[in-house]
């Protein structure tokens, strides 16, 4: 080591940060920039990553192990066997498209909201992963979440939630957007849950100031009837 | 003993042994499925960590070098980095959300899906057990770190302590769990 290297005690304290995945963005450069100055065959820095690195792997063995689900294994080893021959980058893909969909989702609501297994669209999951879209939450109501995932300059949109009884007498929700300020309000789309749940493609056009939902008759209407029960200025 | 069948069962996915691969999913996925639902708290988002930890594995199994360390220590830290960047992302979400409640807790069935196994209940003991001799500052700087993903300076804020008390507290209940955990079994 020489004597403008950073010191393996030194080193150490963010080595054990490191392993938890815990340093701050500065620091973890800092801890990298010193491994390659102590280079790749400095013992003392191997064994201080090994040591700490075994240490943050016996606190994963805390948890208590958690079956996966039916299935997971025949689906792990289909995924490799694609993977060998090549078809790695759609499979990727689509993992990275439910993962951004699930965290953008979730972010915005809490996990519950989060839209997760086979029945969630494939089309909404390709909507919500796309970079630029964002989700617009409507204040929380009781048990009820609903939100809106949309995309600038486009008027598809994806309105989600959980916890939403369905409406009695074969009503359904109906989403309404306010284009401007001093105009009035547009249906963009009908939607009822499913056992509580809502994922459903709707309307809204390319740009607006508020989304409002209330229950209307079957079908829909052209104007609210009913008082509106969620309610957002965007 | 472990580590050695871990070894053997590495090197024959090194050579596509699909058998292998499917020995160390079964022998590891339940427990780094543990930790993924531990972290992010939804059933499905740590599957997916799981399926890509290995999958990972699969495509690169020089990814691995055994004298780095066992194989478990090095799955469980490649699921632990996916599940920080899936809290983190999260959160970075979170905080442009203008509605920012707390996350729900999507636990509701794990309880029936355990999986005990008696080697790996005695390693969890002997783990437990250590964490509880360390002070307890020490226990929740890393507790927090390591299951909830914060870096140190969240921690810091969460729990109100100076910057400089929390790195010396990683510093400090690491040496100790490393001295408990390593050096008194060596």
């Amino acid at each position: 080591m020489s004597s403008d290297q950073m010191s393996h005690e030194a080193l150490e304290e963010l080595i054990v940060a490191d392993v938890l995945d815990g340093l701050d963005e500065a620091d973890r450069t800092r801890l990298w920039a010193e491994l390659r100055r102590h280079g790749p065959d400095c013992a003392e820095c191997r064994r201080l990553l090994e040591e700490y690195g075994e240490v943050a792997g016996a606190l994963a063995s805390t948890v208590s192990p958690v079956a996966l689900s039916e299935g997971a294994e025949e689906r792990l080893l289909a995924e490799a066997r694609r993977s060998a021959g090549g078809l790695r980058s759609r499979r990727q893909a689509t993992m990275v498209a439910v993962a951004a969909a699930i965290a953008l989702i979730a972010g915005s609501l809490g996990y519950a909201l989060a839209p997760r297994g086979p029945a969630v669209p494939s089309s909404f999951l390709a909507f919500v992963a796309q970079p630029g879209t964002r989700v617009i939450a409507f204040p929380a109501t009781g048990g009820q979440r609903l939100a809106v995932a949309v995309r600038a300059g486009q008027r598809s949109a994806w309105v989600v939630g959980t916890g939403m009884p369905t409406p009695p007498n074969d009503r359904v929700y109906e989403l309404w957007v306010q284009p401007t300020a001093s105009s009035g309000v547009q249906p963009a789309g009908t939607f009822t849950p499913k056992d509580g749940r809502v994922v459903a493609p709707v309307t809204v056009g390319s740009s607006f100031v508020a989304l409002a939902v209330s229950i209307e008759p079957p079908g829909g209407s052209r104007q609210p009837t009913t008082q509106p029960i969620f309610l957002t200025k965007t | 003993m472990e580590d050695a069948r871990d070894h053997d069962l590495v090197r024959r996915v090194k050579q596509r042994d699909e058998e292998a691969f499917r020995d160390l999913f079964r022998r590891y996925g339940p427990l780094a499925n543990g930790l993924a639902v531990r972290m992010v708290r939804h059933r499905f988002v740590a599957e997916e960590i799981v399926q890509e930890a290995f999958l990972s594995l699969w495509r690169d199994p020089a990814a691995y070098r055994e004298e780095r360390g066992t194989f478990r220590s090095w799955l469980m830290s490649t699921v632990h980095h996916r599940a920080v960047d899936a809290i983190r992302r999260e959160e970075a979400q979170r905080r442009r959300s203008r509605e920012a409640e707390p996350a729900e807790l999507v636990l509701g069935d794990i309880g029936q899906s355990v999986v005990e196994e008696v080697d790996a209940a005695s390693s969890r003991d002997q783990v437990r057990a250590a964490l509880q001799e360390i002070p307890a500052e020490q226990r929740q700087v890393l507790m927090k770190m390591y299951f909830e993903g914060r870096t140190q300076s969240q921690v810091a804020e969460e729990l109100g302590l100076p910057l400089g008390t929390v790195k010396s507290g990683t510093l400090l209940g690491m040496r100790r769990l490393k001295a408990m955990l390593l050096e008194d079994h060596s």
